[in-house]
């Protein structure tokens, strides 16, 4: 089942024996999206309409849209109409999610997306189905926690690159096979010799970034990404589900009290205090805010984002991506900002 | 700062231009500039060669290079960035200086600079040669005029037209149908020098800039830009002294401090 944005529930999936896996770019220029997506849709959308309609996903029985923004939904619509696929289904994620009503409301929601599934699948999916489901997921992320435990330290266990791999992975891998993967790894991870310098200690943060390349040439000049606010990294995996008779509503109530995706930081802000805790439990210096160009929730919290970091005295630098980014002069600007850090090793 | 008798050199490798000095911490021994051209390397080291050769220097203790073409200089002993090489000689050029501006052939940069003389923030222009040196260079191409005449054209008027475009092509299209309407050259030439500044002074705001602020490369010895650029940002850009060596300067003062 492929899934737009990660506010699709997988434990439903899971519970009906379904491989979720997460719609993603190829970072390659393309020219078949223009009939369907205006230009000043983000990349990523654009990027991802693309393997639809190059037939770069046609193993998938179905895709699922969770409502976040108006671009990855209209990547979703253009898929519906113009790529075929026997099943498809939009879910209406509230964006309001700070508020009493939401765990009902999305309750409601993934009861009748639970329903789709099992028209799917042709079989009811009993409790014992969803609570294999939801116990999949919570291991998975479980297991990536720990994992990302081993970040915190002097010397991180991993770098952002195995990292970013590790969490990318996860979307598309079954999830036990997965977490095996992981147990095997975080056996491996306390006697491992990093033979490299940690440099700048940073945290990556944006929308969508799958973006190997880029964080490659970040860890090539002189840092470490130690930690990642991304929906491809920890808002995906950060909570798990709290297991209770109704496990309809205790998913739900998971997916409405994650890291939220500035589409639904309101009114309170969420993910600020949320992502400065994250600075200070891996022990960051400075931040990287990675802008998909006209990714318009992202692009609105720039200013208060980069003034919450100035506050806590965490040094950021912007940068906007495109489908592809050029890697030359991006290092540049991540050369120069890392100097800034290391003065002393200026000379 | 105290070099003990010994020289050192600084390469910037600019996408246009190369430059390079040799500096014994007290006063610039020698200094030249060259294109670029094909091969930043082979540029770099007969920048080199021929900035020491007008010297009598025998030994060059370290060599630091910095610019688009610094990873390719494999005989230098270390490379920084452009962004850090410029603030350094110009603080050292003009000591105070809080917001820099840097517009050298293919980009421009904003860099803030604290009561130390380092960088706190920066900006540059993204993907787009908007707001360059290369912009200016073929818009003066385009009204037929060296870019020395073009920019002494535009610092003569007082009334600048309006220059929407901010892709160079377009900007392209956009004067000759001014020129084709009869509107004054030196007022054409003006409203693209006054395009450029407002696009680099929207990028530094971006940074909060404050005086003292200065002006370096290539393109600061442009007195049209100068002006534009200071009544845009609402305060005065100094210009140092051979704004487009600050660079290579600030590349030798670092590796000056790297061995006194």
């Amino acid at each position: 089942m492929g899934c737009f944005c990660s506010y699709v529930p997988e434990e439903i999936l899971v519970a009906g024996n379904i491989l979720p896996v997460r719609v993603l770019g190829s970072h390659e220029p393309q020219n078949v999206t223009e009939p369907y997506l205006f230009g000043m849709y983000c990349p990523f959308c654009r990027d991802v309409l693309a393997q639809g309609l190059k037939g770069r996903y046609d193993y998938l029985d179905g895709i699922t849209l969770s409502q976040s923004c108006l671009h990855i939904r209209q990547s979703f619509i253009a898929w519906r109409e113009h790529v075929e696929v026997p099943f498809n289904y939009y879910i209406y994620m509230p964006n309001k999610v700070q508020t009493k009503a939401a765990t009902p409301y999305l309750k409601t929601e993934f009861e009748k997306y639970k329903a789709h599934v099992e028209e799917v699948v042709g079989k009811e999916l009993t409790d014992d189905d969803l609570d294999r489901g939801i116990a999949a997921l919570n291991r998975n992320r479980e297991l990536m926690h720990k994992v990302y435990e081993y970040r915190k330290g002097d010397t991180p266990m991993l770098t952002g690159l195995e990292a970013m791999y590790m969490t990318v992975s996860g979307m598309w891998v079954d999830k036990d096979e997965h977490s095996a993967e992981m147990e095997k790894v975080l056996e491996q991870l306390p006697d491992r010799q990093m033979i490299r310098d940690t440099g700048t200690r940073l945290l990556v943060v944006g929308s969508e970034n799958d973006d190997t390349a880029f964080i490659d040439m970040v860890e090539s000049v002189g840092a470490t990404v130690v930690v990642d606010d991304h929906c491809t990294g920890t808002r995906w995996f950060w909570n798990s589900v709290e297991t209770g008779d109704d496990r309809i509503n205790s998913i739900a109530d998971r997916y409405i009290k994650r890291p939220p995706c500035p589409t639904k930081d309101w009114e309170e802000r969420w993910r600020f205090p949320h992502i400065l805790q994250l600075c200070k439990d891996f022990n960051v210096e400075g931040a990287i805010v990675i802008q998909q160009k006209f990714c318009d929730p992202h692009e609105c919290d720039i200013m208060p984002l980069r003034k919450t970091f100035d506050e806590a005295n965490i040094p950021s630098l912007f940068l906007e991506f495109d489908v592809t980014v050029p890697i030359g002069q991006f290092k540049v600007r991540v050369e120069a900002f890392l100097e800034m850090f290391g003065v002393d090793d200026l000379f | 700062m105290i070099s003990n008798g010994k020289s050192v050199a600084g390469i910037d490798i600019g996408s246009r231009t190369t430059k390079a000095v040799i500096w014994d911490g007290s006063a610039v021994l020698g200094k030249t500039l060259i294109p670029t051209g094909w091969s930043p390397e082979k540029s770099a080291q007969k920048a080199f060669d021929e900035v020491k050769g007008t010297t009598q220097i025998d030994l060059v203790e370290r060599i630091v290079v910095t610019g688009y073409g610094r990873a390719t200089a494999s005989f230098a002993d270390k490379a920084i960035t452009e962004i850090t090489a410029h603030a350094r000689g110009v603080s050292y050029l003009l000591p105070g200086t809080r917001t820099l501006i840097d517009i050298g052939g293919q980009d421009s940069k904003a860099i803030m600079i604290d009561e130390e003389g380092l960088v706190f923030d920066f900006a540059m222009n993204d993907r787009c040669a908007a707001g360059s040196g290369k912009f200016l260079e073929f818009l003066a191409m385009t009204m037929d005029l060296p870019v020395a005449d073009f920019a002494e054209l535009a610092f003569a008027s007082t009334d600048p037209v309006q220059i929407s475009s901010i892709c160079t092509v377009f900007a392209e299209s956009e004067v000759l149908s001014l020129l084709a309407e009869g509107v004054r050259k030196e007022n054409i030439a003006n409203g693209v020098h006054r395009s450029i500044a407002q696009r680099v002074a929207q990028m530094a705001k971006s940074l909060h800039p404050q005086a003292p602020g200065a002006f370096s490369g290539g393109v600061a010895r442009n007195r049209c830009m100068v002006r534009e650029l200071s009544a845009v940002l609402g305060f005065e850009m100094q210009v140092p002294e051979m704004p487009e060596y600050a660079g290579a300067l600030g590349a030798a003062i670092i590796a000056l401090e790297g061995i006194v």
